[in-house]
């Protein structure tokens, strides 16, 4: 008898160490199922334009359709706001739902100009 | 031996108890005392670390490399409303145009933390301690002999609120920048340092 309650007890002990794991695999599996961050991933885009000698100059001109033009994504839409030092902007939000923004603040071009551009996926 | 036979399955569930809790006593110890970079913070900071010696440099290009990065500054602090952003940062700028030695340095600090630091500067063995307000700048200026294995820098220490940066190397005939920036959301928190020298 005393046999049995021994295998019993190294069976429960297996139980909760395999139901442990279990749970463990299953958090994991939920974390990598989060969607992708499409804020970074519009944050990569424009610092991609920067880093191709676009954005400054479409920035300081305001000339967000332009700089909307060279994004090419095809999964998603895009729009392109850009805002002076005096918050007076060009372009606009989406007037959509999940919208992911990526911020980009630049000093200027050749001239001292601070601007702040935004990139709208959804 | 026979109390050691009766604790052969118990031994077995104790094992596996005492894994389990140390594996969440584990989890507790591993935690950061900072939280790590999460979301947007980190890339916001790239962004930051980016542009404001940019921003200096423009304003060295206007004659007014001080207000340009304050007022870049100020603009970084509305512009990015939707974290807490604070930042001190401190330009050193040659102003003895001769060139000749002992060089004058002026040292500006520009402090938007949030509250009053006092910035303690040490170029060589000669201290200052430089009082700045919340969104203000304040200057002080060196009298230095540029000593050291290359004639053309010199060591600097900056320390304030608990922090501290030793610079060696600084190259006295252009602006170099220290910053510390924070961007604070919730629990999540980006604090570093940036050095450069500027063009």
């Amino acid at each position: 008898m005393k046999g049995y309650v021994y295998t019993f007890e190294v069976l429960l002990a297996a139980i909760m160490m395999i139901t442990f794991l279990l749970v463990i695999s299953f958090q994991q599996q939920d974390v990598s199922n989060v969607p992708a961050d499409l804020d970074e991933t519009a944050y990569d885009l424009l610092r991609s334009l920067d880093s191709r000698g676009l954005l400054r100059q479409y920035a300081a001109a305001g000339d967000y359709q332009s700089l909307n033009s060279e994004i090419v994504l095809y999964r998603y839409n895009h729009s392109i706001e850009i805002c002076d030092y005096e918050n007076n902007c060009a372009g606009s939000a989406p007037d959509a739902s999940d919208v992911w923004t990526g911020t980009y603040v630049i000093s200027g071009g050749d001239t001292y100009s601070p601007h702040i551009v935004r990139l709208y996926l959804w | 031996m026979k109390g050691n036979r009766r604790m052969k399955g118990q031994f077995f569930l104790l094992g596996a108890f005492m894994l389990i809790a140390l594996f969440f006593i584990g989890l507790q110890f591993g935690k950061p005392l900072l939280q790590t970079r999460s979301g947007d913070l980190h890339y916001i900071h790239e962004n930051v670390e980016r542009e404001l010696p940019r921003a200096l440099n423009l304003g060295i290009n206007e004659s007014r490399p001080v207000e340009v990065l304050s007022n870049f500054t100020r603009y970084l602090k509305e512009s990015l409303y939707f974290v807490n952003f604070s930042a001190l940062w401190i330009v050193t700028e040659n102003i003895d145009f001769d060139m000749s030695s002992p060089y004058t340095l002026n040292v500006t600090a520009g402090n938007f933390l949030g509250y009053e630091v006092t910035v303690n500067i040490t170029i060589g063995t000669v201290s200052s301690n430089v009082t700045v307000p919340d969104n203000q700048t304040n200057s002080t200026t060196f009298e230095i002999a540029v000593i050291g294995i290359d004639p053309g820098t010199f060591d600097m220490n900056v320390s304030f609120d608990g922090t501290s940066k030793a610079m060696e190397g600084v190259v006295l005939n252009k602006h170099n920048l220290y910053a510390l920036v924070k961007l604070q959301r919730g629990n999540d928190f980006v604090k570093e340092e940036l050095v450069e020298p500027t063009s």
